[in-house]
């Protein structure tokens, strides 16, 4: 972090996962002993990877904070059949899946009912193009990514707020096995850096933003 | 930790974090996770609440006059329904008026930061909790007999 020249966020710190990983196995720990603090941290640390979870599920933004507290509270229920942090994190991120899918089931259930619910399924990101605008390198970025499969979108988003170490976890839950080929992970990164290279707005210096 | 990665996708490129921690940035800025969120969460992990059923809840828009101050949030789970009008009072507080579905002479407990406060359903299920302070809070279903919970809200904004 310190000699490379202006890393990006997560460029540079190869270590940072796995201090991470260590720290995450230790508030697992500290949690299922019933210390406060530990939950408080957890939940923290791990609440933007199940809203993003959730909110690529189409969620909107009040059932999308039901999901995520409820897969919490769930989790203290079952934490003793959770005991490391890939397991953690798999587990997070599949109930947070299922909860999702069951929030959508009672929406579209409520909907025959009123057009209420109608407002909250489905909402996909606004995007602010002023904001996005300012930025070309961005606008590419997000363009890019809106170009690559659903399922390359979604399991791209959460993996941007998971444990690097858990990455495969996370492709787990989401129900994309790693085949002989690859994971799929890397499959979609590898579509992503094409189109981003085929981009003139992309940057091509991309180390120094 | 799993099957060893084939070669031209080893190691996590330089370029591939930096494309990562650019889309996480930009999921964030797009779409933050809500103020106040992980607080709620942190406040409903607090409770021991056994094995108890975890409501679902769904708000109605405000029926009446825009600003008339009365929202209704129905909480579902397979055995027991919740629903509750929330109406502001003059002191500046909310009155909670709920209903239990099916109706039971349950206990209702309201949590807040500050403490509980305690209402019992009458044997239409119905109960009332008045000046309740605004701000966070959890509505637990207790047995009349025992007090054990039978089932618990998430944590909302009063």
């Amino acid at each position: 972090m310190t000699s490379q020249p202006e890393p990006g966020p997560s460029v540079g710190t190869a270590d940072r996962g796995h201090e991470r990983r260590d720290r995450l196995a230790g508030l697992l720990a500290r949690a299922q002993e019933g210390e406060r603090a530990a939950w408080d941290a957890l939940v923290t640390e791990l609440t933007p990877m199940l809203w993003h979870t959730v909110r690529a599920q189409g969620l909107g933004y009040e059932s999308a904070q039901d999901v995520v507290q409820t897969t919490w509270l769930v989790l203290v229920r079952r934490q003793h059949s959770v005991s490391t942090p890939g397991a953690l994190i798999e587990w997070l991120v599949t109930t947070a899946r299922r909860e999702a899918w069951r929030a959508r089931a009672r929406e579209r259930s409520a909907d025959l009912l009123g057009e209420d619910a109608l407002e909250d399924v489905a909402d996909p990101v606004a995007l602010p193009e002023e904001l996005l605008l300012a930025d070309e390198r961005r606008l590419a970025l997000w363009r890019a990514v809106g170009s690559l499969s659903r399922r390359c979108q979604v399991l791209l988003r959460v993996v941007a707020f998971a444990p690097r170490p858990h990455y495969d976890a996370v492709a787990k839950a989401l129900e994309m096995p790693m085949g002989s080929i690859g994971p799929t992970r890397g499959r979609c990164l590898a579509k992503l850096r094409v189109t981003l290279a085929a981009d003139p707005s992309w940057n091509p210096d991309w180390r120094t933003p | 930790m799993s099957e060893e990665e084939p070669v031209e996708l080893t190691g996590f490129e330089l370029q591939d974090a930096f494309v990562v921690a650019e889309l996480g940035e930009l999921c964030s800025l797009l779409d933050p996770v809500p103020p106040g969120l992980v607080d709620r969460i942190a406040f409903a992990l607090e409770l021991e609440s056994g094995d108890c059923a975890i409501l679902s809840s769904r708000e109605e828009l405000t029926a009446g006059v825009r600003g008339g101050e009365t929202r209704t949030i129905t909480f579902d789970s397979a055995g027991l329904s919740v629903m509750i009008d929330i109406a502001g009072t003059p002191a500046g507080a909310v009155r909670v008026d709920g209903w239990l579905a099916p109706p039971g002479a349950h206990l209702v407990e309201l949590r807040n930061p500050h403490g509980t406060r305690t209402a019992r359903a009458d044997d239409d299920g119905r109960f009332v909790l008045d000046e309740v302070p605004r701000g966070l809070c959890q509505i637990v279903v207790r047995a009349a007999a025992g007090g054990e919970p039978l089932a618990l809200t998430p944590a909302i904004m009063l």
